[in-house]
């Protein structure tokens, strides 16, 4: 079983469909990930193999490789018959009408504006960087601050604070509050593991995102134009001291939990598409 | 669930842990990996969440102490090579016991998942009170026994006898492959995994004539020299396209290649050993299993260690060759893998077992039984 994968050279990319491609590596597939060659090493970060490419190379690359199924951030049409899976996660992205046999979605469903696709769910995976754990040694809230942001005055909130500045994603798993500025990732990722958070929206895009946000009461926002020190600062205080937003978020991470695990999607794929699970693919044709 | 995995220093030890952590990360579980050394590194670009059980040591001097005084290689006599084992391991288990430990009291994982190897899992999962998980990397074995004898860190806790068995072992051994008939713990499929990396663009296309991998390993480079030499000598007149991984290990000296073999400082095995016809390697479990899990045939040039075992076990079950690493001529490598790419059986064979793997439960099946442990 082989399994074609394809990144764009984002993190938040990778960090989103990797729970995928892991699960398919953990079910016995050979697993390839086709990114851009200077990508490839934060992929591989990840472990997982790739295979340099870049948007017209992939067919060329699924006739040498004759994968199985290949999973798609940005379908293309393939060359051959080859299974092509469409994979979604981004609540900011506006799906457009695919090419794809299969659309595969893990953002959470009252984040996703409109959208009459069918679609295959699967669980947001909360990633980020592997890096070594920390070990927290105080019993006081811990919050998540990932970008440049105005966050002089929080020091003063009796809290721990992880300053993510460079945007590895990985969001400690027992976090109180997280804030960031609109990032997709962080806002799947801080839904996934059921913590509130205090979004700066940077751009109107990431604005729309925040009003869904604020709307599912899993966030206070607070403009960019008026966000200083003091008022971040007033709104995290605000995410400690009442608890609804807590409430709101965990009960909506219970919800992502129930959705079928990536593990699940990899064995519902493959009777989909007949991909004969027990052994390999080997089919060689070298006769010595 | 929270899983705690742990092992010790080589990347032998960590890499087969890899697919289970992945399944059970992508299951929503809450993972990481208690090692040390240069394998803290390793983990970190698994993906995997690492902390470092003994950060104040330095593992690499202690490591390279140990494994000259405790040198396996061409260590063929079993009593002794247990003996220099359980030595080797008890010295780092007793420097790792304490992080581990400490790391469990904070962290609270509700299981430990370890090597066998790694006995510190076992004594501080026993400590803690929560189920202790052997994962298998090989031929079916227990604990390492030796190595939790000679700790004696764990006096210090009031341990006076080390536990006995684990809640659990999970069996990444074939049952057809495993011809002593051990059949330890629970069925899990074998899934090959090494340090993640690009494959070359050449390898991703079918080969026009049969292609055969060739490595040593990473931790042979002066040792495997010979047998490397001997090996592309033999297949530098067959009429086959040669890739050889020098496994990321330095110091290898090969001398000047033939045209039909191309080298490669790493390549990652779990897609390119699919492709291949045959396989020539010295019998490591990584690789031994991994062409297994591939269904390719090998001819296995051991040289010390776990690894004649291994030949052994595949040898018996028909899918490989073994030629003695010390007085092999090109002549006889060439012989075993034309065997190999010809009418013998080993192919069919190969597939077989491939067919046999691929049918047993896998990680997430397994995580499914872990999880209810009490």
């Amino acid at each position: 079983m082989r399994a074609l994968l394809t990144c764009r050279p984002a993190l938040p990319q990778l960090y989103a469909v990797a729970p995928l491609a892991w699960a398919f590596r953990a079910d016995g597939w050979q697993v390839l990930v086709a990114t851009r060659d200077d990508f490839a090493p934060e992929v591989n970060r990840m472990g997982l193999p790739t295979l340099a490419t870049n948007e017209n190379g992939l067919a060329a690359l699924v006739g040498d490789w004759r994968p199985d199924l290949v999973i798609a951030q940005a379908p293309t049409p393939m060359p051959c018959r080859v299974p092509l899976i469409e994979y979604r996660w981004d609540p900011a992205a506006t799906p457009a009408g695919t090419e794809a046999d299969l659309v595969i979605d893990a953002c959470p469903p009252l984040l996703r504006a409109e959208d009459n696709c069918p679609v295959l769910p699967v669980r947001h995976i909360a990633l980020g960087l592997a890096t070594s754990l920390e070990t927290r040694l105080l019993d006081q809230p811990l919050v998540y601050v990932g970008g440049e942001l105005p966050v002089g005055a929080l020091e003063k909130l009796g809290a721990e604070f992880v300053y993510d500045r460079e945007q590895r994603y990985r969001i400690p798993p027992d976090t109180d509050v997280v804030v960031h500025d609109g990032d997709s990732l962080l806002a799947v990722n801080a839904l996934a593991l059921g913590v509130p958070q205090c979004v700066l929206p940077r751009t109107t895009t990431a604005a729309r995102l925040t009003e869904r946000l604020s709307a599912c009461g899993v966030a206070v926002s607070l403009q960019r134009d008026v966000a200083d020190a003091e008022r971040v600062a007033e709104r995290v205080s605000t995410l400690l001291t009442f608890r609804d937003c807590r409430r709101r978020a965990v009960e909506l991470a219970r919800e992502i939990a129930a959705r079928p695990a990536p593990t699940e999607v990899v064995r519902m794929v493959a009777r989909r598409f007949s991909v004969r699970v027990p052994g390999p693919a080997r089919d060689s044709g070298d006769e010595a | 669930m929270r899983l705690l995995f742990t092992a010790p220093p080589g990347a032998g030890h960590l890499f087969p842990l890899f697919p289970l952590a992945w399944a059970a990360l992508s299951s929503g579980h809450a993972v990481a990996m208690a090692t040390t050394g240069a394998n803290v590194d390793l983990a970190a670009r698994s993906g995997v969440p690492v902390v470092d059980i003994a950060p104040d040591v330095d593992v690499a001097t202690e490591y390279d102490r140990l494994n000259r005084e405790t040198n396996l290689g061409g260590v063929t006599d079993p009593a002794t090579a247990r003996r220099r084992g359980g030595v080797r391991f008890a010295a780092m288990a007793d420097l790792m016991l304490d992080g581990l430990v400490r790391h469990i009291e904070r962290w609270r994982p509700d299981v430990v998942l370890y090597d066998p190897y790694q006995v510190a899992g076992l004594v501080a999962a026993h400590l803690a009170g929560i189920p202790a998980v052997l994962h298998g990397t090989g031929l079916p074995m227990r604990t390492f026994r030796p190595a939790l004898d000679a700790m004696t860190r764990p006096r210090q806790y009031g341990l006076a006898e080390p536990p006995t068995d684990p809640a659990a072992m999970l069996n990444v051994c074939p049952d057809s492959v495993d011809w002593q008939r051990r059949h330890r713990g629970w069925p899990m499929r074998y899934v090959p995994n090494d340090l993640a990396g690009p494959l070359p663009r050449w390898l991703a296309a079918r080969p026009s004539r049969p292609r055969i991998c060739v490595t040593f390993g990473s931790i042979l480079a002066d040792l495997g020299s010979t047998a490397l030499r001997s090996t592309v000598d033999a297949l530098a007149e067959m009429t086959v396209e040669v890739v050889l991984s020098k496994g990321g290990a330095n110091g290898y000296e090969i001398g000047a290649l033939p045209p039909n073999v191309r080298v490669a400082d790493w390549l990652p095995l779990s897609v390119v050993l699919p492709a291949c016809s045959a396989v020539v390697h010295h019998g490591g479990a990584g690789t031994t299993f991994g062409a297994l899990a591939s269904g390719v045939p090998q001819v296995i040039l051991p040289h010390g260690g776990d690894q004649p075992v291994n030949a052994r076990a595949v040898v018996e079950r028909g899918v490989a060759i073994m030629v003695e690493s010390e007085s092999a001529e090109p002549a006889t490598i060439g012989e075993a893998v034309r065997l190999l790419l010809g009418r013998s059986s080993h192919r069919a064979t190969a597939a077989e077992v491939a067919r046999e793997n691929a049918a047993r439960p896998s990680p997430s099946d397994a995580l499914a039984r872990i999880a209810e442990l009490p």
